[in-house]
């Protein structure tokens, strides 16, 4: 079942982190902490959500854990770190140069974690209103009204960056 | 355009197709006449487009999902799910455990002391016994008489194996270590032990364990349920101070992310905590407190929470490898009022 699990969900959720922190080999790292701390988790898992929801509980909390550790040690990507991305430990078929990507991404990471986490299921991740609002445990109401927010935050972001 | 603002909080919706029938209606209707929301709701289209193409589609790596599944289930020897919540369940038998635990030790201690005293009444009491009956036998005894030594052997058997009287107890000077106390004895000293020998070290006092006081209030540190409102966790017994003071303790594995008000706890396993995979949180009584904290008596760390936030986290990164047993970790504000409970490694 765990199995299953893991080798259906392994891709999305590296996916999802790779683009939550831009850095491959991070997102690795970071994929399987989330499914061990599924797998320690698993035996109470009764299914109230869905797998996907649970998961992508378990991974935004993970990658936000990430960063904060990294903000504690003052090691926190900074801006610029994003975007001067190298494809150090990004192969090469991977990065793809735009810079409107790496605008976009640039200023996604300086939005508060609601709207992250908000943002990413719905856009990234493809997360239906209800999906998001179970995932983040909020109201629907509150998911339309978050990603209002959200956008006009980020709109207003690229506007002066650009 | 006065319930202009409305309808502009409407173009998410209206994109994602969440808008209700009469709200849909209206905002087409509206949108007619706007052209402002027009013009927004084009830019946010043109934004959305951009967040569509900045997400990058990667290869999942080749090993991942046989390195994660080497890690959970096929792994050989399963990672055992520590038994803190069980442990934290049962703090109170945990510290009964204590008190057995340092009984224990104090009467090893005892014992040493009276290693010495003890065979040398035993042997001469049996010497005793056993030259009775040939005592009795030369001086051929009545029945009864036998009967009556029968009697006096029997009491002064249970007399030697009863605790002798004579043997005096010396209760453990405050400054003893125990630990080494024990190491004599053959004795492993369990980490709890140990670490309550190393307190006692520190603090040049007899282990005990704390009590709740005015000025060394018992915080029961629990483990945080997320269904369970924190309130509930709140240490009902702690007096309400004038300084800052811990409102709430709690650990797991667990990301608040900077939005505290939305702070939310997952655990991958409701209730658990893992290895040394965990956090401990403090809620503080008031935000822009300086703390700091010990464990097991050595200073671990300071902490100075934000002027907006009464929230601090301990990372297992700033806790040192903690074996099982029982640990102390004290928090001290800068009033120097020691806050204490108890942590279960």
């Amino acid at each position: 079942m765990f199995e299953k699990i893991v080798k259906k969900n392994t891709p999305r959720i590296h996916s999802m982190i790779y683009n939550m922190t831009n850095d491959y080999e991070i997102a690795k790292e970071l994929t399987q902490e989330v499914f061990m701390n599924a797998w320690r988790g698993f035996g109470s898992f009764r299914g109230d959500s869905s797998v996907y929801t649970w998961l992508y509980r378990i991974a935004l909390n993970t990658v936000f854990k990430y960063r904060r550790k990294q903000a504690r040690e003052n090691k926190k990507i900074s801006i610029d770190d994003i975007k001067n991305l190298s494809s150090e430990n990004n192969p090469e078929k991977y990065v793809v140069e735009k810079s409107d990507r790496r605008l976009i991404k640039k200023s996604i990471h300086q939005l508060p974690r609601k709207y992250q986490e908000v943002l990413l299921l719905r856009y990234y991740e493809d997360c239906d209103y209800s999906t998001i609002a179970r995932t983040l445990e909020i109201p629907i109401g509150t998911v339309r009204s978050r990603l209002h927010r959200t956008l006009t935050k980020l709109g207003e972001l690229v506007k002066e960056q650009t | 355009m006065k319930n202009h603002r409305k309808f502009e909080e409407l173009i998410q919706g209206y994109i994602d197709n969440a808008l209700g029938d009469k709200e849909l209606k209206a905002f087409k209707k509206h949108l007619e006449s706007c052209k402002e929301c027009a013009k927004k709701l084009e830019e946010r289209k043109e934004l959305l487009g951009k967040i569509h193409s900045s997400k990058e589609e990667i290869q999942c790596p080749d090993n991942l999902i046989d390195n994660i599944l080497k890690n959970t289930t096929r792994k050989e020897t399963p990672e055992i799910i520590s038994t803190f919540q069980i442990r934290w369940k049962y703090l109170a038998v945990s510290a009964a455990a204590v008190i057995i635990v340092v009984s224990t030790v104090l009467l090893n201690i005892e014992e040493i002391d009276r290693v010495a005293p003890v065979p040398e009444p035993k042997k001469a009491l049996e010497k005793t016994i056993s030259e009775a009956p040939e005592t009795a036998k030369s001086e051929e005894l009545s029945s009864v008489d036998k009967k009556n030594e029968e009697e006096k052997k029997e009491t002064a058997l249970r007399a030697v194996s009863k605790e002798p009287e004579q043997v005096k107890f010396v209760l453990p000077d405050k400054k003893t270590d125990f630990t080494s106390a024990r190491k004599d004895k053959g004795y492993s000293p369990s980490e709890s032990t140990r670490n309550y020998a190393a307190r006692e070290k520190i603090e040049g006092q007899a282990p005990s364990i704390p009590e709740k006081s005015e000025s060394r209030p018992l915080v029961k540190m629990d483990m945080y349920k997320p269904n369970a409102t924190r309130a509930a966790s709140t240490d009902s017994e702690t007096e309400e101070p004038s300084h800052s003071y811990i409102e709430d303790a709690f650990t797991g594995i667990i990301d608040s992310g900077h939005d505290f008000e939305e702070t939310r706890f997952v655990f991958p396993e409701e209730g658990s905590v893992v290895g040394n995979n965990f956090e401990i949180v403090l809620i503080l009584g008031k935000p822009g407190e300086e703390i700091e904290i010990s464990l097991d008596g050595e200073k671990i760390t300071n902490y100075t929470t934000e002027e907006n936030s009464n929230i601090i986290f301990i990372g297992s990164d700033s806790i040192p490898p903690l074996e099982e047993g029982l640990h102390f970790l004290s928090v001290k504000t800068k009033e120097e009022k020691n806050i204490t409970f108890f942590k279960e490694g």
